[in-house]
């Protein structure tokens, strides 16, 4: 439905709903690192305690708002693993 | 009063902005790093991770392969048995710690590894040909420290880094009395660096490091609960998680970040200056009493660090004659067989270790109490 490294705004009902990319990170330590080159990059982004969508269990991710442009391949060229990404509205 | 000269043993008194950082993190930092989401957890996850950059970059690393250990005997154990998981050849010098030595002995004696000692010489030349020629086809790892913690004589680490380079070895390098006092990094060939919170870095006691290039994995001997993938109940296998098993010292990550803090504004070659001043007007005030013996040789470089023996006084002895005027000195084995059976030293030595807090006036005193003990 959205594509994998840039969500859209979508538009509900006529309400436009804010748009949010999550990474799930494997650990608080790479968290923050992506935390840090996204925001230096312009990205406006958080670190969240999370459920892990791929049953790994409780762990900690990275919503970024608005969209996710190339996030995914900035983390990629620093070689930050990150287990997933989901596009949805705030 | 008290004039601590057991540096090499642990840094006293730390610095103000060290004490002053643990009282603030007892203070504000006592959630548990990377464990749940709360504001508390949150903050002192944030200070852990803050911690691990200041060390990275100190040290030419990546944060997220800074492991904290509760000290450099810990970080060596991880390394040394966790690079020699499944085997191979392992080659140490005869100047380890015993926190290196005793687990690669160990592994050899239960038949899991080959191992071999380098002979190191005060050419370090010859130190680098004897490391090479015991090179073999599964030669895994070299262990070496940067400098001795007996003489304090500093390993040529940028040769054996090479050499370990060339025939795809990985380098453990054990920098708990070099880190601190000479500029270390891991660019310098080392894979992995082991090191402690506590001496040269002026962290608390219960602070040691890990610091990997990331490019030989090391299979962790302790498992348990690392606050990322919680559901398995295998290990993580990404670091630093995959080392940093249970409840992180949060208080002592802090003070290594301003241990650190601290060296970078006094200036490292500085700490070395003053420090190896102080050494040399203690050796200078020695070196005419024949019945002293001084562990220093003038062809080699050395670290802050002196040994010393007086003829017909075992050294636990002439420490504790010391210890009555109020002067701190490490007297024996310093936990380190390897180094006293290479240096000839049965009954151990007599260790003056300054730190950047020592003072000459007080070496030249204690110089003098030596004299008297001497006769």
């Amino acid at each position: 439905m959205y594509p994998k490294y840039g969500c859209t705004a979508q538009l509900l009902s006529g309400v436009i709903l804010l748009k949010v990319c999550i990474l799930e990170m494997p650990s608080y330590t790479y968290a923050v690192k992506s935390e840090k080159l996204l925001k230096s990059r312009g990205y406006s982004c958080e670190i969240k305690r999370s459920e892990s969508s791929s049953g790994k269990g409780c762990g900690y991710s990275l919503k970024i708002f608005g969209e996710c442009g190339n996030a995914a391949e900035i983390l990629d060229n620093y070689s930050v693993p990150y287990t997933d990404i989901v596009c949805g509205g705030a | 009063m008290l004039i601590n000269f057991d540096n090499a043993a642990t840094t006293y008194p730390k610095p103000l902005c060290v004490r002053n950082a643990v009282a603030e993190a007892v203070e504000k930092y006592g959630g548990n790093a990377g464990r749940g989401g709360h504001a508390l957890a949150m903050r002192t996850s944030k200070a852990v991770y803050s911690a691990r950059e200041a060390v990275a970059d100190f040290f030419g690393a990546q944060p997220e392969n800074v492991v904290f250990t509760l000290n450099c005997t810990h970080a060596l154990n991880l390394a040394v048995q966790g690079i020699m998981n499944g085997g191979g050849h392992l080659i140490i010098s005869s100047l380890e710690h015993n926190s290196s030595a005793r687990p690669a002995f160990e592994l050899a004696e239960k038949k899991k590894i080959t191992l071999s000692v380098a002979e190191v010489f005060t050419d370090d030349e010859k130190t680098v040909r004897s490391f090479r020629s015991l090179i073999r086809k599964d030669t895994k790892a070299i262990v070496c420290t940067l400098a001795g913690n007996v003489t304090g004589q500093i390993l040529p680490w940028n040769d054996i880094g090479e050499l370990c380079r060339e025939n795809g070895i990985c380098f453990i390098a054990d920098g708990a009395q070099a880190c601190g006092v000479i500029d270390v990094r891991l660019s310098q060939g080392i894979n992995i660096l082991c090191t402690a919170g506590h001496k040269g870095l002026y962290g608390i006691t219960g602070t040691g490091l890990l610091v990997s290039d990331g490019k030989f994995p090391i299979t962790p001997i302790i498992q348990g609960g690392t606050g990322s993938a919680s559901s398995s109940l295998h290990q993580p296998d990404f670091l630093p998680d995959s080392l940093e098993s249970g409840t992180l010292n949060t208080a002592g990550a802090v003070s290594v970040k301003a241990g650190i803090g601290f060296i970078r504004e006094k200036g490292i070659d500085r700490i070395f200056a003053h420090e190896d001043k102080i050494c040399r007007r203690f050796i200078s005030e020695l070196d005419s009493m024949e019945n002293i013996t001084i562990y220093r040789d003038p062809g080699c470089r050395y670290v802050p660090i002196v040994s010393f023996n007086i003829k017909g006084i075992s050294p636990e002895n002439a420490a504790e004659a010391l210890a009555e005027q109020g002067f701190c000195l490490r007297a024996g084995f310093h936990c380190s067989a390897l180094a006293h059976s290479h240096l000839g030293t049965k009954n151990g030595t007599v260790r003056f270790a300054p730190s950047v807090f020592s003072r000459e006036s007080d070496a030249i005193r204690l110089a003098n109490s030596i004299k008297k003990i001497a006769g």
